[in-house]
């Protein structure tokens, strides 16, 4: 198959995937842009016969992480505000206590490195292996972050008490 | 991973983990179903995680289908565009969008994005609705098949639409129950069924015509399958933990049975 019809049809998982974790879709298309246009230039270094979509994420990651870097200042602002409007909403009753009702607002409390795992496992059901060559870590590291990625979630939108995300299927 | 000689003293956070992930080989599962059967703690954990897979589909999977910047189809093209050829950008988006969408692993029927999306998102809400309730041991109906009538006219009243029970009785499933379920934007209802093996499915059904024909779609989605159509004024999804042609044998009953129902 022609590289760049592989490149193509590869898109839609980019486009999810880059917002799942951009968590905005401004940022996610520009990411996906970043990616492509990387790739592009990066194209007589693909194997082919090899994993296009592990190629593409291997390079969407390296240029998220870029991103983060320079931008980490604004980051550290941004996660403050969330935070500040949470407690606002709820420590009247929950004493202080942050709940998560909200399993995006969730995601973006969790640490990078355990969302990617969290993502790349979760929602593009990528084997731990695919993962760890995505995210140039061993399986083993993509293990203990999978693990401690989903107890946080687990506990965030419990917010302590069981129930909430359950209820508000109904 | 753990070993096949030692018998299971307690469930490694890696292996419950790759349990839900499909990591393990099949001797490992086994001994991991049993070990789950008898430990509730652990079951109930697993099912939180597999939860979080589910939810996580609901919420992100629209990134699928969203619009790919043009500035990215660009890149991808062959030959720059010419200008003589008005319209001609949008259409090739278009064209480029279709075709994403039939390989981005949906095996939908219908090539109508608008039934698409809204198909997509049904099944979806089916699928939720049969891992949070199928799974739960303490009420999973909130109404007994023993008061079929009563729960009938129920229901049928939320759907705004007279709601036929189909029986499937000869695969083996009988009726629990029902309960009313918040669909995207309308009522639903869903019907839960189980076997003499404790095995259920669930018949997801909600008012209005989601799709223009009465074809079965089907999804495969965290181990569940789900086949979802619709039939006159209602739309239905039976969801399951089965092989495709099991679940499409019963697909298959129900909608035989709903249509006679209706007829008579």
């Amino acid at each position: 198959m022609d590289k760049k019809q592989a490149i193509t049809e590869e898109l839609p998982h980019l486009m999810r995937y880059a917002r799942a974790l951009k968590r905005d879709a401004t940022a996610a298309d520009d990411l996906v842009q970043d990616c492509v246009g990387r790739a592009l230039a990066k194209l007589h270094l693909f194997q082919a016969g090899t994993n296009m979509r592990a190629w593409l994420f291997t390079i969407l990651h390296n240029i998220h992480r870029q991103d983060l870097r320079t931008a980490s200042r604004r980051i550290q602002t941004s996660v403050m505000d969330e935070v500040v409007e949470n407690q606002h909403g709820t420590a009247a009753t929950q004493g202080g206590a942050l709940i998560m009702r909200d399993l995006d607002q969730a995601m973006g409390h969790l640490p990078e490195e355990q969302k990617e795992v969290i993502l790349l496992i979760g929602l593009e059901d990528m084997s731990y292996k695919e993962a760890s060559e995505v995210l140039e870590i061993p399986v083993g590291t993509v293990m203990s972050r999978l693990s401690r990625g989903r107890e946080k979630l687990k506990r965030l939108m419990e917010g302590e008490e069981l129930a909430p995300v359950l209820r508000s299927v109904k | 991973m753990t070993t096949q000689e030692t018998k299971m003293d307690h469930l490694s956070e890696s292996d419950l983990h790759a349990y839900i992930d499909g990591e393990l080989d099949a001797d490992t599962l086994l001994e991991i179903e049993h070990w789950l059967a008898g430990h509730p703690d652990d079951a109930a954990k697993v099912h939180a995680f597999k939860l979080q897979k589910v939810q996580m589909h609901q919420l992100y999977d629209d990134g699928l289908e969203a619009a790919i910047p043009e500035d990215v189809l660009e890149l991808l093209e062959d030959k720059p565009i010419t200008s003589w050829m008005p319209g001609w950008r949008q259409m090739a988006a278009g064209i480029a969008l279709f075709i994403i969408g039939g390989v981005s692993g949906w095996g939908f029927f219908t090539m109508d994005p608008m039934e698409h999306e809204a198909g997509g998102q049904f099944a979806r809400q089916a699928l939720n609705a049969h891992v949070v309730y199928a799974h739960d041991t303490a009420r999973p109906v909130e109404m007994s098949a023993m008061y079929q009538k009563d729960m009938v006219s129920w229901l049928s009243k939320r759907l705004g639409h007279k709601l036929m029970i189909p029986n499937i009785a000869g695969a083996g499933f009988n009726l629990i129950g029902g309960r009313q379920v918040a669909d995207q934007d309308s009522p639903a209802a869903l019907l839960m069924y189980e076997n003499k093996q404790g095995r259920r499915v669930t018949l997801f059904v909600r008012s209005g015509a989601t799709f223009s024909d009465n074809k079965f779609r089907f999804i495969a989605e965290q181990g569940m399958v789900a086949f979802y159509w619709t039939n006159g004024p209602l739309s239905y999804a039976l969801s399951g933990e089965m092989p495709r042609g099991d679940l499409l044998d019963l697909a298959n009953m129900v909608f035989k049975d709903i249509s006679a129902q209706t007829l008579s």
